[in-house]
């Protein structure tokens, strides 16, 4: 039985190699790597997670050791935030959640104020620790990398591509904690994930014997249940409901309901003190000669992607099953609300959504809205 | 305040003095027949580097209770509750037989979801 998480079934989800500096804060570092492999693995996103965040929020500076209970705790009650929010960093912070400002720019660092709204949170109870080879092996095959704390010796600094098997003269230096991201029955070996950057051993990983009985005596560690922030997630949102770059303020909100086999398209100006809702009116296909039906049995769900911000409508027909319609922002010559909207373009696809229908070339005619 | 470091010895010579050297490793190894080398490009002089640890003893630091599982208990009961969301990870699941359902195979857990996480 073979796994390495860098690679199973062709997709990867183990995270960039990172460095600790001179720091102390292994237990930081492997804890993020945890977590974003986590993230990774549940939701399929790439994320980056702040080491700082886990160790200063932990109350630890960057002089201080710590162990994967700490981390954990720490992110059970206060969630994860990214490095946008606190930085990875060796110099001392002073980690409280004071607004920023130009009075306390002279302050040491501490999070964004935003913190709360983009910290991975994750779900209580589900942190594990494994003593046996076989239940170890069992959740790296079955849910994920996990997090183990061993007594290092001197020779484990020149550890390079070979399987690395502890020489019992080189001296202990102390506790370091890793990711174990798999195991190799055929080699017999671990698979670990170290934070010394990608110049020590192949690539920042080593593989480390079996025999040299390293890892065993000492419990793994795992986490489940992650639940990633939503800017992680911006790419995943759905609903009928978003938040645009259009209007006055370029954060009008976009509604899509469903009237009478129709799609309608609302938009609430956000510039205007008021906010008032305006009608577009039903979603209608910039090609004439290929009308949208008024099939439609759901509201759509809607994203703004990263393609020219347009927004991507998916939706069920009753004659066509699903259908795809995006409403090209790159055509809309500005930000001013409504005049500058543009129709729907239907793909077109009769039997269900295809990915490739912008790629056709097909129904690509766009046309301004005007009321 | 200032701090003049010239009276106090050099601790980081000192420490590089007694760290070992790829030398020292290449002999170690050798005579315990160890099965993996040194880089041969490295010269024999060159102190071993100091990457930083930092793993405080376990029972020096904050301990989650009742994280340790039982050895006795096979993963794939604790697992079940949570089934993975990955095509390729379901399908392993599938392959080892752990139910995709939700549901432990040999135990059914009434909790409410306490999570928070919405």
């Amino acid at each position: 039985m073979n796994v390495d998480w860098r690679n199973r079934n062709g997709r990867n989800f183990v995270t960039s190699v990172r460095s600790q500096g001179n720091a102390p804060n292994c237990w930081a570092f492997a804890m993020t790597a945890l977590y974003e492999s986590m993230i990774r693995i549940e939701h399929s996103l790439w994320t980056r997670r702040s080491e700082s965040d886990v160790a200063r929020g932990a109350g630890k500076q960057a002089w201080d050791w710590g162990n994967a209970g700490e981390a954990h705790i720490f992110v059970e009650r206060y969630g994860l935030a990214d490095p946008g929010c606190f930085p990875w960093s060796e110099a001392a912070a002073l980690y409280t959640a004071k607004p920023h400002g130009p009075a306390l720019s002279a302050l040491p660092m501490s999070p964004t104020p935003d913190r709360p709204g983009r910290t991975m949170r994750i779900r209580p109870g589900t942190f594990v620790g494994l003593t046996t080879d076989q239940q170890k092996k069992d959740w790296l095959d079955l849910v994920g990398p996990m997090v183990v704390q061993v007594p290092v010796r001197w020779d484990f600094s020149a550890v390079g591509s070979q399987i690395y098997t502890p020489n019992p003269n080189s001296p202990i230096r102390g506790d370091h904690l890793m990711l174990v991201i798999g195991f190799n029955d055929t080699d017999k070996c671990w698979i670990v994930k170290n934070s010394w950057g990608p110049n020590w051993g192949d690539g920042g990983f080593a593989r480390i014997a079996y025999a040299g009985n390293m890892l065993e005596p000492r419990a793994f560690v795992g986490v489940r249940g992650t639940n990633p922030d939503p800017w992680a997630k911006r790419r995943q949102r759905t609903g009928a409901l978003v938040q645009g770059g259009n209007g006055g303020s370029n954060n009008n909100f976009e509604l899509f309901v469903l009237v009478g086999g129709n799609i309608e398209h609302w938009y609430r100006e956000n510039s205007n003190w008021q906010m008032p809702w305006n009608q577009l009116g039903p979603l209608q296909s910039a090609d004439p000669w290929r009308p949208l039906p008024a099939d439609a049995v759901d509201v759509p769900a809607v994203v703004q992607s990263s393609f020219n911000r347009n927004y991507e409508l998916l939706y069920r027909c009753s004659e066509s099953g699903l259908h795809h319609a995006y409403f090209d922002q790159a055509s809309a010559g500005g930000s001013t609300p409504g005049s500058s909207a543009t129709r729907a373009t239907p793909s077109g696809t009769p039997s269900g959504y295809q990915d490739s229908s912008r790629a056709t070339g097909a129904h690509l005619v766009t046309s301004k809205w005007s009321p | 305040m200032d701090h003049d470091d010239s009276s106090r010895p050099d601790r980081t010579e000192s420490r590089r003095a007694m760290r070992p050297t790829f030398g020292e490793l290449r002999r170690q190894l050798a005579e315990n027949g160890d099965p993996w080398t040194i880089d041969p490009l490295i010269s024999d002089d060159e102190p071993l580097p100091e990457y930083p640890l930092g793993g405080m003893p376990e029972d020096a630091g904050e301990r989650i209770p009742s994280a340790l599982i039982d050895p006795q208990v096979d993963v794939r009961t604790i697992i079940a509750e949570l089934p993975p969301n990955d095509p390729g990870l379901r399908e392993r699941w599938a392959e080892v037989g752990v139910p995709l359902d939700g549901v432990p195979p040999e135990a059914t857990s009434d909790r409410p979801d306490d999570s928070g996480n919405r």
